[in-house]
């Protein structure tokens, strides 16, 4: 039993702090966020060094030029994305695409093309029937919109998912030329965010095929895990913030990070924090070995992260008072981050409410 | 990474289960009686068959009597003991802060002379720390120890009062902490000393808590004896030898509490669904946190266990590890008592022997363990300061 990270996952997380201090410094990623447009340009080009550093290939097999590595491995990389607040289609692509198009067959050449770089994958989930109809009547509809599809507008392809029945559901991959991309300002300032309209005869047909439900909640428990992993970072950035914020603003005669009151609360921010750190680590080698309640460990990190990551996002604006309000000051984009993500986690009401009932409706959890 | 526990880890698992299973019911200890495994005699005696069954020492040194297993096997073991309700052990200091604190700093002869019956369980002891005036502020104690060489031996002369000691009315001995300097900085002119309960001077008088039972005391001292060969470490070194203490209690004497919080779990949910109360929404999601803190407190305490195991000090998460305990389990028992209904009026001792009684007991019993061993507030500073590095 050893909880501690191995030198090769170490060397993983050292590298892409350091990488990431450089490509994406503060002020590169404030050059590009005012006015909003610049942002998705910033994802674009960021993406060559991406690849570059090995990390677009991270979880594609290694037949297909990939590194093969487990959730564990992308959630720490994850937490370094969330530290830097790093721009781009990462998690949709690297992760959720990656396992969707490798759980079926005939998508080697996209799947290189992740590898590689040259796909960046943006994803939206059907409506269910949407996906009805193209599951069961394996006819396309006569049109498909979305209004919120995070990084839509620096994608090169488009990845629909959907629940259809009981146990099936189906996939649609899209090339960017079939659709039509309206790009949105997003209220998370580092976020590309675009509306996607598909309808019949633009650019090539969209490739459908079958999931099953099963491969499905798979695909998305461990995007989910991935997007816990940049919480973790966002926060550690968040709480750091506060913390030396409170180190060096003085009131009354002293630092305010002396009174009891500030203390107790970046006290708490830090149990939260270190908590859902090892819901994180423990759900995705839960996932990686295939344990037996591997989903039920990535609600358990899902429901730690997200109270988690609005407490201590909010306690650093407060923490910095006046200052914690304004444009200029970090807290903000971590708290614009923190909400983005949990949003698209769809907050933890249906991680909670599955928790229910694996351990109160079955008891076999508990009783182990 | 990887948690996953060896076969051989699992099959020792396996042994101890059965061992514990076994056991406890030959000594009587009936299932579900909680109240038969408080006795103190009962106790007493469960915790000489453990040490002679080989159940003590497990992690200490072969030189010493130790098994020399590796901690994960200790851990286990303390899984195993709370998941079975075996009895709470009343030597638990001893075990788990006095003896590795011996280990470290104690003199060969002290060694030999005090780890023995600790292993055997013969001498039980409790900790004089705390004092009237030197609770959160443990460095303001002031019981005086005088130097003093004559005829009659090279000695220490103890003079004040401890307070809340617990156990102090059955134990054997007592590891003291007293003032042998007070003109230096206060953290400085601290001496840790073994001091004999028998002594002559002595005097425990117990206090009555908010559950209705005496387990702690006051201790006075007049001008009790205590050779200077009792002394751990150097003269005026105590407050270093505390703080080692304290560290081993941050690294695993907590992970019986927290084992012991699953089984609690467990009796809470049965709780719940015997009352009807499962298709409650709101007791759902407080069940459902509390499995989730539970869940996480545990994984967390190996994430420790792993950082010793590799001879690292303990994370910065481990100083959390008791507060999050004493806290979530308040919560725990709050639930229970309303889960309760109207047999929460009762008082636990006219609450028959069930589980009704023992819930009783333990909410009250939970308000002291936010305060014991550092108070909730004390550790969050603990936490701010040393973990994320905060202004004193």
């Amino acid at each position: 039993m050893n909880f501690e990270l191995d030198e090769q996952q170490a060397e993983l997380v050292r590298a892409a702090r350091a990488g990431l201090a450089q490509a994406l410094p503060p002020s590169t990623l404030r050059a590009h966020i005012d006015p909003h447009e610049g942002v998705a340009r910033l994802a674009t080009a960021l993406w060559d060094w991406v690849a570059r550093m090995g990390w677009t290939s991270l979880r594609v097999r290694e037949p297909l030029g990939g590194l093969g590595l487990g959730l564990t491995e992308a959630t720490l990389l994850h937490e370094e994305l969330g530290r830097a607040l790093f721009v781009g289609p990462f998690t949709s692509t690297c992760v959720f695409a990656v396992e969707v198009l490798q759980a079926t067959s005939g998508f080697d050449a996209a799947l290189r093309g992740i590898a590689e770089g040259r796909v960046r994958v943006a994803t939206a989930t059907l409506r269910t029937q949407d996906a009805l109809a193209l599951r069961g009547l394996g006819s396309l509809p006569s049109r498909l919109a979305f209004e919120c599809v995070g990084h839509a507008p620096a994608a090169t392809h488009f990845l629909l998912t959907g629940e259809a029945a009981e146990d099936s559901a189906v996939a649609v991959w899209l090339p960017r030329e079939s659709v039509t991309v309206l790009q949105r300002q997003a209220l998370d300032p580092t976020h590309a965010l675009g509306s996607v309209h598909w309808t019949p005869g633009a650019g090539p047909d969209p490739t459908v095929f079958p999931l099953s439900s099963t491969q499905l909640a798979c695909c998305r428990a461990g995007t989910r895990l991935a997007r816990c992993g940049e919480l973790l970072g966002v926060a550690e950035r968040a709480l750091q913030s506060a913390v030396t914020h409170a180190s060096e603003r003085k009131q009354f005669g002293r630092p305010i990070g002396s009174f009891q009151a500030i203390k107790h609360l970046l006290a708490d921010d830090f149990i939260a924090l270190e908590n859902a750190r090892t819901a994180v680590r423990h759900a995705a080698w839960s996932c990686d070995a295939a344990a037996e309640d591997a989903l039920l460990a990535a609600d358990v990190a899902v429901a730690a992260c997200v109270p988690m990551v609005r407490r201590v996002t909010s306690d650093a604006i407060q923490v910095h008072g006046g200052m914690g309000y304004t444009w200029e000051a970090d807290p903000q984009l971590f708290f614009k981050r923190a909400q983005r993500l949990s949003a698209e986690l769809g907050g933890d009401a249906g991680a909670r409410r599955r928790i229910a009932g694996a351990v109160l409706d079955d008891g076999a959890v508990l009783l182990q | 990474m990887n948690l996953r526990f060896s076969p051989e880890d699992e099959a020792f698992r396996q042994q101890v289960r059965h061992w514990l299973r076994d056991n406890l019911r030959e000594f009587g200890f009936a299932e579900g009686d909680w109240r038969a495994r408080r006795e103190a005699p009962a106790v007493f005696r469960w915790e000489r068959h453990l040490a002679r069954s080989g159940w003590t020492g497990l992690s200490w040194p072969r030189e010493y009597g130790g098994r020399a297993l590796p901690l994960v096997r200790q851990v286990i073991f303390l899984e195993e003991y709370a998941a079975a309700d075996a009895p709470q052990l009343y030597n638990s200091m001893a075990h788990g802060i006095l003896a590795p604190t011996l280990i470290h700093w104690g003199t060969e002869a002290q060694k030999r002379r005090f780890l023995p019956p600790i292993l055997s369980n013969e001498e039980r002891w409790c900790q004089g720390y705390s004092e009237p005036g030197a609770g959160s502020d443990l460095a303001a104690l002031a019981t005086r120890a005088v130097r003093v060489s004559d005829a009659r031996g090279d000695r220490y002369v103890v003079n004040g009062q401890k307070v809340w000691t617990s156990l102090a009315h059955l134990a054997d001995w007592c590891f003291l902490l007293v003032r042998t300097d007070a003109a230096v900085p206060r953290h400085q002119g601290i001496s840790f000393l073994l001091m004999d309960m028998k002594s002559k001077g002595v005097t425990v008088r117990p206090l009555r808590q908010m559950t209705g039972e005496s387990e702690f005391n006051e201790v006075f001292l007049d001008d009790v004896e205590i050779p200077v060969a009792n002394r751990v470490g150097e003269e005026n070194q105590g407050w270093d030898i505390a703080m080692t203490a304290a560290n081993h209690e941050r690294g695993t004497f907590f992970i019986p509490a927290i084992a012991a919080l699953r089984r609690e779990l467990r009796d809470l949910v049965a709780l719940a669904r015997e009352r009807d109360a499962l298709k409650d929404a709101l007791v759902r999601d407080r069940l459902t946190q509390a499995f989730i803190d539970v869940r996480l407190m545990l994984l967390t305490a190996y994430r420790t266990v792993s950082l010793l195991m590799q001879g690292q000090p303990p994370g910065a998460e481990a100083s959390f590890t008791k507060l999050v305990w004493s806290e979530t389990r308040q919560r725990m028992t709050e639930l229970a008592v309303e889960l309760l209904g109207e047999q929460a009026q009762l008082h636990w001792e006219d609450a028959g022997f069930g589980a009704p009684a023992r819930w009783q007991r333990e909410q009250l019993w939970a308000r002291a363990q936010t305060i014991l061993a550092a108070t909730s507030q004390i550790h969050r500073n603990i936490i701010a300061e040393r973990a994320l590095g905060l202004p004193r």
